[in-house]
Formats: structure tokens, sequence, C-alpha cells
């Protein structure tokens, strides 16, 4: 239980830092992206759509892009922030209760709808992106691709471990109660 | 739950205080309370051995059923 109790606490801070850092990384992005492939900082979103003709962006461009991409980042940062719970609770010694087994379906939902929202969020990002484009560069863009594919079956296989927790749980409960 | 457990009954009868029968059995009296109380989910057969052996009783003496009862104590 120890060594449970020290690994979940460091994986506690681990997921903190990154639910700082992913929203964080995604505003600098769209705030310093100047347009260039060779920027310190590109958003996300075109770092996979490997978009490379770009008229340098607007204020307005930055700030919808960064408003299309915010319900993908926001449901990644609320999956992050389950796992920061869940091993909150590893670290106090609680293991298979009720909240732990929530704390697996919601991250488990969030990837899910993540997923989905992604392919939808991608569209908005490259049609705000490539707007002031000339005519004929314009992009309309709908991506689905494996990446998304493999999420979403980790998405299921958390589902599925969450189930199988609140089985745990339920068995947990039975044990304490059997005299 | 429509199992009653007459435990406390058994004890005055017995004239036993419970801390005596949990030390008896050889379980805590956090677990005799959530027996004392209905709260228990199961009771081993070991258990209700040593509780019956203790006692002197039988099973039935400890464990009623009432049917179409849902009594939660």
């Amino acid at each position: 239980m120890e060594k449970i109790k020290k690994i979940s606490i460091l994986l506690k801070y681990a997921f903190l830092v990154t639910l700082i850092i992913i929203p964080l990384f995604e505003v600098c992005a769209w705030v310093l992206f100047n347009g260039s492939y060779d920027s310190f900082f590109i958003p996300e979103f075109l770092v996979k759509s490997e978009l490379y003709i770009l008229s340098p962006l607007s204020d307005m461009q930055k700030a919808l892009g960064l408003a299309a991409s915010a319900p993908y980042i926001l449901l990644s940062s609320y999956s992050i922030w389950q796992m920061v719970k869940l091993f909150t609770l590893y670290s106090h010694g609680k293991i298979f209760t009720a909240e732990n087994s929530a704390c697996y379906r919601r991250a488990a939902w969030a990837l899910l709808i993540g997923e989905i929202v992604y392919s939808f969020s991608l569209t908005a990002v490259i049609l705000v992106v490539t707007m002031n484009n000339k005519v004929g560069e314009r992009l309309l863009v709908f991506g689905f691709d494996d990446a998304n594919i493999g999420n979403i079956v980790i998405a299921c296989v958390v589902l599925a471990i969450s189930w199988v927790m609140d089985e745990g749980r339920k068995l947990q409960d039975e044990a304490e109660l059997t005299i | 739950m429509a199992i009653l457990i007459n435990l406390d009954v058994m004890l005055v009868k017995r004239k036993v205080s419970s801390k005596e029968l949990a030390e008896a059995v050889g379980i805590t009296p956090q677990n005799l309370s959530v027996l004392k109380t209905g709260k228990a989910k199961a009771i081993r057969f070991s258990t209700l051995e040593a509780i019956c052996s203790f006692l002197e009783c039988q099973p039935g003496d400890i464990l009623e059923f009432h049917e179409d009862e849902d009594i939660t104590l």
C-alpha cells in the first residue's frame, strides 16, 4: 500500500503539471504563433494538420482559433483532472471506492467525447486559419485518423476498467460487511 | 432485509456483554455492532458457530426470517 501511495503522489503531481501546461501551451501557441512553421509555438491543431499554406494570422483569427480548439482542450483537461482526483484518492489509500470508479468513468467519457469533438474542432480551426488565404487556398478539412481511433479504443478500455473497478468496490463492500 | 438479528435478546438472556462475546468469538466490537444493528451483509459459518457455541444456542435463536418485511435496523 505504501508503494501505491508514493507512486500515486508522484503521478498526481505529474498530471497536475500536465493539467496546467496543456491549456497554457495552447493559449501561448495561439497568441505567439507568427504563422511560420519555424516558430517555437505552434497550436496543436496546426501541428497535426500539417497545413503549410498560411497567410499571417490576424488577432481575430487567433482568437477564433483558440475558441475553436477550446472544447477539445477543455475535455482533455477535464480527463486529466479526473486522473488527478483518482491519484489523490490512491495516495489517501482509497483503492476500491465509488469515487475511484466514477473518476475512471468520467475520464473515459471525456476522452471519448473529446475524440469526436476533435474532428469538428479541427474543421473549425482550419477554416478559421485559412479564411484570409487567397481564393483557392482556403481549406475545409474534416479529419479522423488512426490516432483518434487509438484514443477511442483507450477510452473504451478505461470505461471497461471503470465497470470492473465498480464491481471490485461492490465486492469489497460485501467483504467488509461479512462478519 | 427480511432477516432479523436477535443477538441482543440472546445476550440479555445469557447475561453476557457485547464485549465479552466479541472477545470470545474473536471479532472486533465494531464488527459485532455491525452484526447487531443488521448492517452486516453476510455472516460466516465459523462466526455463527462461535457465537452459538459461546451463547449455547441454535442459529435460529439469533437469526429470524420475516416474510414480506423489509426491516432496516
